[in-house]
C-alpha cells in the first residue's frame, strides 16, 4: 500500500513538470529562426497563399494564446497533429515509442550487467584488472557515440555481414530480426555508460568493503562469497542504481544520433526531423513522452531504493 | 532466493538475444533487402507530404510517381510520351488553349473512372492548392468537353502545359474524386490511377513506405515488382553501406560517395541537375546603389575562377556555367557556360569605371544545404581580391533562406536552383514578380517582351527564342552564375535495368526501372 501511495503521489507530483516543460519547449521553439508555413508553402507561393496557411495553423496567434489552444487539445486526450503531413501526432509517436524504448532498455540492461560485473570482478581483484577497467572506462566515455557507430557498421555490417546495416524490425514481426536491428545501434550507445557503472561499482565496492561491519563479519569468520553477494553488493548498490537511472535517461538522448545513423523509426530521429522542421506539435509531443519516460525512471529508481534500503522505505 | 531468480532470468534473457543475434550471423542479406522481386529504394529525407501537390519535384517525386499516373510522361528521351492521356496540342494560335483526350476504360485504384470531370477536378485542386502555384498561375480554368476531352484555358501563352503535366512537375499527376473530398488523407494516403497503392499496413511515415501493384492498373506489363520500398535512411553514409550490403538497391549519393560506391560493385549514373550561384537581386540598387550599374555587375562575374570552385568542391561532377539553364532544356545556349572567363584584371577596371575603384561591401543571405554556402564564400573569396567585400548570413533550412531572402534586406543571394523549362523559371527569375529568386521583383520591358513573344510562339521557334532571353539576361548580368551540380544515384546494377537519368528526367521507378532477367 504504501508502495502505492508513493507511486500515486509521485505521478500527481510530475504533472506541474509537464506544464513547465512544455511551456519551456514552446518558448525555446519560437525563438529560433524558422516559419513553418513558408516551408510548407515553399518558394513558388504567393503572400496570400503563404498568409492562408499561417492563419490556418493558427501560427497568427500570439505565444500564449498558442500554447493554451495546444494545452487545451492535450487536456481532451488530443496531442494534435503533425503541420506537415497531417499525421495525427499520438499516432506518430505510439508507432516509435516502442522503437526507442526497446533501445533504452535493453542499452540499460546490457551496459548494467556488463558494467556492474566489470565493477564488482576489477574490486575484488585488483591490480592488472582496476588499471584495464580505468583505462577502458576512459576509452569508452572519450569515443563518441556516432563515431563508433559508423566504425561497427563498416566493421559487422559492410565488412562481414553478420548485422544489417540500418533498420527496424518491430518484436512482433520477427524477434529474431529485431535483435539484430538492435545488436550494432545498442551497443556504439552503451559502450560510454558500460564506463561509467563499472567505474561507480567498483568505488562503490570498494567503499563497502572498507566499512567497519565488513571488517566484523570478515573478523568473525563469515565466507567471503557470502559476505560479497549478501551485505557488500546490497549497500553498494544504492549509488549504482541512481547512476542507471542516470544512464537510462542520458541514453534517450544517445538515441537521438543513434537513431539518425541507423535510420531507426523512434523518437529521437522524428525529435530532430521535427525541430529542422518547427513542426511545433510533433516536438511537443516528442517533450511529453520523453518527459513521461524520465518520470518513470526516476519513480522506478525511487522504488528499488526502497527495496534495497529499508531505511528509505520506511521514510 | 527470489531475488537470484530474478537476476538469472535476466541473464537467461539476454543470453537468449545474443544468441538469436549471432545465430543468424552467417546468412547476411536474409533481412528485407535480399528478395529480388522487391524494389528497395534508400532516400535521404521524408517526403514533404503524398499529396502529388505538395510533394517537393525532384525529392519527392518516386512517392507519387508509384501511386500516380499523370496525364503525360516524359521519356528516356526527354521527350513527352501519352500516359493517361493518348492526343494532346495547344487549340489554335497563341498558346492560351490547349486540349487531352484521355484514354479509354481507365479506372483509379479505388475503381471510380478516370474520365474528363475527374481530371479536371484533379488539375483545379493542384493548381489551386499547389506548392508551384506560380507554374500554373497563368490556368484561368479547366474545363471538361464531354466524357474524355479535357479543355485548359490560360490567361496569357502557356508554352509548358505538356511540361507540366508529367511526371516530374507532378501538377498532371491525377487524384481521384475520393481523395479530393478529404483533402488532408491525401497527405499519408494514396488516391491515384498508378501502377502500385501506398500500403498503410508497411508503412511507418517518416521512416518507411511500401508500394504495392495496383490490380487493376491499365497496363499490366508496367508493373515490374510485387513491392517497391523506399527507406528514409538521413546518413548519407548509412544510405551508401545499406546499398553496397544488399539492403537496399537504389540510393542518392554525393560526389565524395561514387569511389566508395564504385569499388563496391554499384553502378553510378550522374546528370546536370541544379544550377548554383549568387544572385544580384538589388540590380535597381534599392539597398546596394552599386549593384544598379551594369559594369558592377559585370565587373562581378569577371572576378570569379569558376573552373576552380567547380574542381575544389565537386571534382568532375559539376560545370562551370553563367547561365540559368541546363544542357537539353529550351534555353540553354552552350557558349553561355564562359561569357563571363575569370579576368580579375578587367573586374577591376570595370568597377573602376563605375566609380568604385577600392571597391565596395555587400550583405549576402545564402543557406547550407547542398553546399551552397561553399559556394558563395568561395565568390565572396574571390571578389575580395577585386575589393568588393561581403557580410555573411547563413541560414540553416531552405525555409529560413526564403524568409530572409524575400524580407528584401539582402541585395546579393546565395541561389541553388533544379534545371527547368525557361518558361517556369522565367516565373521565378525574370519576370515582376516577388520570389525568393526576384524579391526586388525588377522589371525590365525588354526582357518581358523577349518572353512574351517566346511563350506564345510555336513550339519549334521557341528553342533559339528563348537562348535570346537567356543570353540578355546573363548579358544584363542579374546573377554570377557559379556552377551546374550533377545529381548522382548509386544502384545495384546487377538486379535492375531501366534505371535512366538526364536533365528534366529522373529515373523512372514507377515505369522503366525493371529486374534484370
Amino acid at each position: 500500500m504504501a508502495i502505492l501511495r508513493l507511486v500515486v503521489r509521485r505521478l500527481l507530483s510530475s504533472i506541474p513538470l509537464l506544464f513547465v516543460v512544455s511551456a519551456f519547449t514552446f518558448v525555446l521553439v519560437s525563438l529560433v529562426p524558422g516559419d513553418p508555413a513558408r516551408t510548407i508553402v515553399g518558394q513558388h507561393a504567393t503572400e496570400a497563399q503563404y498568409d492562408d496557411v499561417r492563419a490556418r495553423l493558427g501560427l497568427d496567434d500570439s505565444l500564449p494564446a498558442q500554447y493554451w489552444h495546444w494545452l487545451r487539445g492535450v487536456l481532451h486526450g488530443d496531442l494534435g497533429a503533425s503541420l506537415f503531413t497531417g499525421e495525427p501526432v499520438a499516432q506518430m509517436l505510439n508507432t516509435r515509442l516502442p522503437v526507442s524504448l526497446s533501445l533504452i532498455v535493453t542499452g540499460t540492461i546490457v551496459s548494467g550487467i556488463i558494467g556492474v560485473s566489470l565493477g564488482v570482478l576489477s574490486a575484488r581483484r585488483g591490480g592488472a584488472l582496476v588499471r584495464t577497467v580505468d583505462v577502458l572506462s576512459l576509452v569508452g566515455l572519450a569515443v563518441p557515440a556516432f563515431w563508433l557507430a559508423l566504425v561497427l557498421i563498416a566493421l559487422f555490417a559492410v565488412k562481414l555481414r553478420w548485422l544489417p546495416v540500418t533498420g527496424y524490425v518491430p518484436f512482433a514481426d520477427d524477434p529474431t530480426e529485431w535483435a539484430r536491428s538492435l545488436v550494432l545501434p545498442v551497443v556504439s550507445m552503451s559502450v560510454s555508460s558500460v564506463a561509467i557503472i563499472a567505474k561507480q561499482t567498483r568505488d562503490s565496492v570498494l567503499d563497502t568493503m572498507s566499512r567497519d561491519f565488513i571488517r566484523v563479519m570478515e573478523a568473525n569468520g563469515f565466507r567471503q562469497r557470502s559476505i560479497l553477494y549478501r551485505h557488500v553488493l546490497r549497500n553498494a548498490a544504492l549509488p549504482v542504481v541512481t547512476v542507471l537511472g542516470v544512464v537510462m535517461v542520458s541514453l534517450l538522448a544517445g538515441a537521438v544520433f543513434v537513431e539518425t545513423i541507423f535510420a531507426l523509426p523512434g523518437l529521437g530521429g522524428e525529435t530532430s526531423s521535427a525541430t529542422v522542421q518547427h513542426d511545433i506539435p510533433v516536438i511537443q509531443g516528442v517533450v511529453l513522452y520523453v518527459t513521461g519516460v524520465v518520470v518513470v525512471v526516476n519513480l522506478l529508481v525511487d522504488l528499488a531504493y526502497g527495496r534495497l534500503d529499508p531505511r528509505v522505505r520506511a521514510a | 532466493m527470489r531475488r537470484r531468480t530474478r537476476f538469472s532470468t535476466a541473464v537467461a534473457g539476454l543470453a537468449a538475444l545474443a544468441l538469436a543475434a549471432t545465430g543468424c550471423g552467417g546468412s547476411s542479406s536474409s533481412s528485407s533487402g535480399g528478395k529480388s522481386d522487391t524494389l528497395n529504394i534508400v532516400t535521404l529525407s521524408p517526403p514533404a507530404s503524398l499529396d502529388p501537390a505538395k510533394a517537393n519535384v525532384g525529392s519527392d517525386n518516386w512517392f507519387v510517381n508509384l501511386a500516380y499516373d499523370t496525364l503525360l510522361r516524359t521519356g528516356q528521351d526527354g521527350k513527352v510520351h501519352p500516359a493517361l492521356a493518348t492526343e494532346w496540342g495547344y487549340v489554335g494560335t497563341g498558346n492560351t488553349d490547349f486540349e487531352l483526350k484521355l484514354r479509354a476504360g481507365v479506372n483509379f485504384a479505388d475503381g471510380t473512372p478516370v474520365n474528363a470531370e475527374a481530371v479536371a477536378a484533379s488539375l483545379d485542386y493542384v493548381r489551386k492548392n499547389g506548392l508551384n502555384v506560380s507554374w500554373t498561375s497563368a490556368i484561368e480554368s479547366v474545363t471538361a468537353k464531354g466524357a474524355d476531352v479535357v479543355h485548359i484555358h490560360c490567361s496569357s501563352p502557356n508554352p509548358a502545359l505538356p511540361r507540366m503535366l508529367e511526371q516530374i512537375t507532378m501538377v498532371g499527376s491525377v487524384i481521384s474524386p475520393k481523395g479530393l473530398v478529404a483533402p488532408d488523407k491525401l497527405g499519408t494516403g494514396s488516391y491515384g490511377a498508378g501502377p502500385y497503392t501506398l500500403d498503410p499496413g508497411g508503412t511507418v511515415s517518416g521512416d518507411h513506405y511500401t508500394y504495392v501493384p495496383n490490380p487493376g492498373y491499365w497496363d499490366a506489363s508496367r508493373i515490374h515488382w510485387k513491392k517497391v520500398v523506399i527507406k528514409v535512411i538521413p546518413n548519407p553514409q548509412s544510405a551508401i553501406q545499406a546499398v553496397k550490403t544488399g539492403q537496399a538497391d537504389i540510393t542518392n549519393i554525393l560526389p565524395s560517395q561514387v569511389d566508395t560506391a564504385k569499388s563496391g560493385g554499384l553502378s553510378v549514373v550522374n546528370s546536370p541537375a541544379i544550377f548554383t550561384g549568387v544572385n544580384l537581386v538589388d540590380r535597381q540598387g534599392t539597398i546596394a546603389k552599386p549593384l544598379k550599374d551594369l559594369r558592377v555587375r559585370q565587373a562581378l562575374n569577371y572576378a570569379v575562377n569558376r573552373e576552380a570552385i567547380a574542381k575544389a568542391l565537386f571534382q568532375s561532377y559539376a560545370q562551370p556555367t553563367t547561365q540559368i539553364s541546363l544542357p537539353g532544356l529550351d534555353g540553354f545556349a552552350a557558349d553561355l557556360d564562359n561569357r563571363y572567363p575569370y579576368d580579375p584584371a578587367k573586374a577591376k577596371q570595370l568597377l573602376a569605371e563605375a566609380g568604385y575603384p577600392d571597391g565596395f561591401t555587400v550583405d549576402v543571405e545564402t543557406q547550407s544545404l547542398l553546399g551552397m554556402d561553399l559556394i558563395t564564400q568561395a565568390v565572396i573569396e574571390q571578389w575580395k581580391q577585386v575589393g568588393v567585400k561581403a557580410n555573411v548570413t547563413t541560414d540553416a533550412t531552405v525555409g529560413q533562406w526564403i524568409v530572409n531572402a524575400t524580407s528584401k534586406r539582402f541585395p546579393v543571394l546565395g541561389y541553388g536552383y533544379g534545371g527547368a523549362a525557361t518558361y517556369f523559371a522565367s516565373l521565378d527569375w525574370m519576370l515582376p514578380h516577388a520570389t525568393a529568386f526576384n524579391p526586388f521583383a525588377t522589371e525590365d520591358p525588354v526582357l518581358t517582351s523577349k518572353l512574351a513573344a517566346a511563350n506564345a510562339a510555336p513550339e519549334a521557334q521557341q528553342p533559339p527564342m528563348y537562348q535570346d532571353v537567356m543570353r540578355y539576361v546573363v548579358e544584363q548580368a542579374w546573377f554570377v552564375g557559379v556552377l551546374r551540380m550533377d545529381g548522382i544515384y548509386a544502384f545495384n546494377g546487377k538486379k535492375m535495368t531501366g534505371f535512366n537519368y538526364g536533365p528534366s528526367y529522373l529515373p523512372d521507378v514507377a515505369w522503366e526501372t525493371r529486374p534484370a532477367k
